[in-house]
């Protein structure tokens, strides 16, 4: 179930996506989610998709991979694009069936949002793709920081996304866990009836939350053991490091927004 | 019932990159009223195995027979389900399943999914909340407000309630006291002897597994390394050694015994008892030397 969606899924590698400062890549992602609104012609999205494909050949990850990754997202897509091919109403009418028309705006419109939304997430994924979690925390602490002047608890904020990011997996293996233990008692979680579902839900969402609040109890217990007590005065492991190169890839991110501006229709 | 397996495989995430086999070929015949332990290190493929005797995995290639039924890789899971009234399998941390108000509720859980009438389930909690050690008035309690070790006789009980033929118990004992520890072995044993059962134990426990098993199936790397009674099976304490087992104490002491005095002694020693007898013998006879 879970082998086809890489989204949020970190592929370890070396490559200059790799190494750059997890600031750079969140400020750089940022920035071009925005960016992606600028483009409203042919010129701008084949530039925005020309970036978009660089940076992830520079990511060194197989297309063939990325691509199984989208997958998912296809039928979105799809829906996006025959929803403006028929819904729109602008230009010539290039093609008749029945009471449906297809309208020449239609098209390019429905080729420009489901590549808009196609680049947002492709984006988005390189991100996750070549960022462990805990440097995208890092990342966004960093660059949270200057709020903490106005009290806002950013220490706090990274912990929380921190420690909800490591127990994906070790949630996802108990739920397995339980799964199998009701099913030896007979629950059937493929089908029946709406009661007998709803049943067997509730036969593995309790012990889920029940486990999950121990779980948390524990964890609180063993960060108190060991002194753990906020970001006050707290010095880091793992130190973030800018470099030039992080300044050449924010660089490209400004010029891909500034040859948009000039660009756009 | 009878379950044999024959030439199993089993591969986890099957035909992706992320494939691993767990199972290859797994051959073992285990009769109809057998107590059984499976040992073996961990990552042995132990749990994989005993996931296959109530069809919550089906071998990649292989079959499995039990009783009646074959398990293969293209049974349909609904047709599982039968099974699963006669095969029970208690899991590891069993109170991990507990989600019930009542410890009455609970323990009906099973039966009533397997359709079992309602006041029938009723009854067979009564009888069996007294079997595995626990008085009749914790059966209105919830069962989260009672320890940890009464939790895991709920849930033991929520599981033989479901009357099975075979009982599959995965490190039952794990996280207990050494005194619940025997409490609980000698339980399921006294069970094994007065239902017939087949019982199949996967354990840590060399001590346990010479105790109470008639046979010992050695697991390693995913195949079945041995199977035999525990005496064959603890004869060679360097050749488990190396796949990272060890023989029970008291095989150990006897065979200490045999080395620094140069007897033969023909006891097997695979309960303390056994061996508190050998060596009251082996005393016995040097006492007649002099």
């Amino acid at each position: 179930m879970t082998n086809h969606l890489i989204i949020g899924q970190y592929v370890p590698g070396h490559s200059v996506i790799h190494r750059l400062d997890p600031r750079a890549k969140l400020l750089i992602v940022f920035a071009y989610v925005l960016i992606v609104f600028l483009a409203n012609n042919a010129a701008t999205y084949a530039l925005l998709s020309l970036f978009a494909l660089a940076f992830a050949a520079l990511s060194r990850i197989p297309f063939s991979f990325i691509a199984r990754g989208l997958k998912p997202i296809l039928w979105v897509v799809l829906f996006t694009l025959l929803l403006h091919l028929f819904m729109t109403k602008e230009g010539d009418v290039i093609y008749q069936i029945g009471a449906l028309s297809v309208y020449e705006g239609g098209i390019k419109q429905g080729i420009f949002i489901s590549l808009r939304f196609l680049l947002l997430v492709l984006m988005t994924t390189m991100l996750t793709l070549t960022t462990t979690p805990i440097e995208v925390t890092d990342g966004v602490e960093s660059l949270l920081g200057p709020l903490k002047k106005m009290r806002v608890p950013v220490h706090e904020l990274a912990l929380m996304m921190a420690i909800s990011l490591r127990f994906i997996p070790t949630l996802m293996e108990e739920t397995e866990k339980i799964m199998k233990a009701q099913a030896a008692r007979g629950v059937d979680f493929s089908g029946g009836r709406f009661s007998e579902r709803m049943k067997a839900i509730v036969s593995l969402l309790v012990p889920l939350f029940i486990s999950s609040f121990k779980r948390a109890d524990e964890l609180a217990t063993a960060m108190e053991a060991r002194g753990y007590r906020g970001g006050e005065g707290r010095t880091k492991f793992r130190q973030l490091a800018w470099k030039p190169v992080d300044t050449v890839f924010l660089a490209a991110v400004a010029l891909l927004a500034a040859l948009l501006c000039l660009l756009r229709s | 019932m009878d379950i044999v397996f024959e030439k199993v495989e089993h591969v986890y995430n099957a035909r992706s990159p992320l494939a691993r086999r767990a199972l290859y070929d797994v051959n073992v015949a285990i009769r109809s009223g057998a107590y059984v332990a499976v040992v073996g290190h961990t990552g042995s493929g132990k749990s994989t195995l005993l996931q296959h005797l109530n069809g919550l995995l089906q071998p990649t290639s292989g079959a499995v027979k039990i009783g009646e039924e074959t398990i293969t890789s293209n049974k349909r899971p609904k047709q599982l389900k039968p099974l699963r009234k006669k095969v029970g399998v208690v899991f590891q941390f069993p109170e991990h399943q507990l989600f019930e108000e009542t410890v009455e509720k609970d323990i009906c859980f099973g039966p009533l999914n397997f359709g079992v009438p309602e006041d029938e389930a009723k009854r067979k909690a009564r009888e069996l909340i007294k079997l595995v050690g626990l008085s009749e008035d914790v059966l209105a309690k919830s069962p989260f407000d009672l320890s940890g070790g009464q939790m895991r006789r709920v849930a033991i009980a929520g599981v033989l309630a479901l009357e099975p033929e075979v009982l599959v118990l995965d490190e039952p004992t794990a996280g207990l006291d050494p005194r619940g520890r025997k409490e609980m072995m000698e339980m399921f044993y006294h069970l094994h002897r007065e239902k017939q059962l087949t019982t199949v134990l996967v354990t840590h426990s060399m001590e346990d597994a010479a105790r109470y098993a008639d046979e010992i199936v050695v697991m390693h790397e995913g195949t079945v390394w041995g199977h035999g009674t525990p005496e064959e099976m603890f004869r060679d304490a360097d050749k488990l050694a190396a796949i990272g087992l060890s023989v029970p104490e008291t095989v150990k002491l006897k065979q200490q015994l045999e080395k620094r005095f140069g007897v033969v002694i023909p006891s097997p020693c695979l309960t303390l008892e056994q061996t508190a007898e050998a060596i009251q013998q082996l005393f016995s006879k040097v006492s007649v030397h002099d």
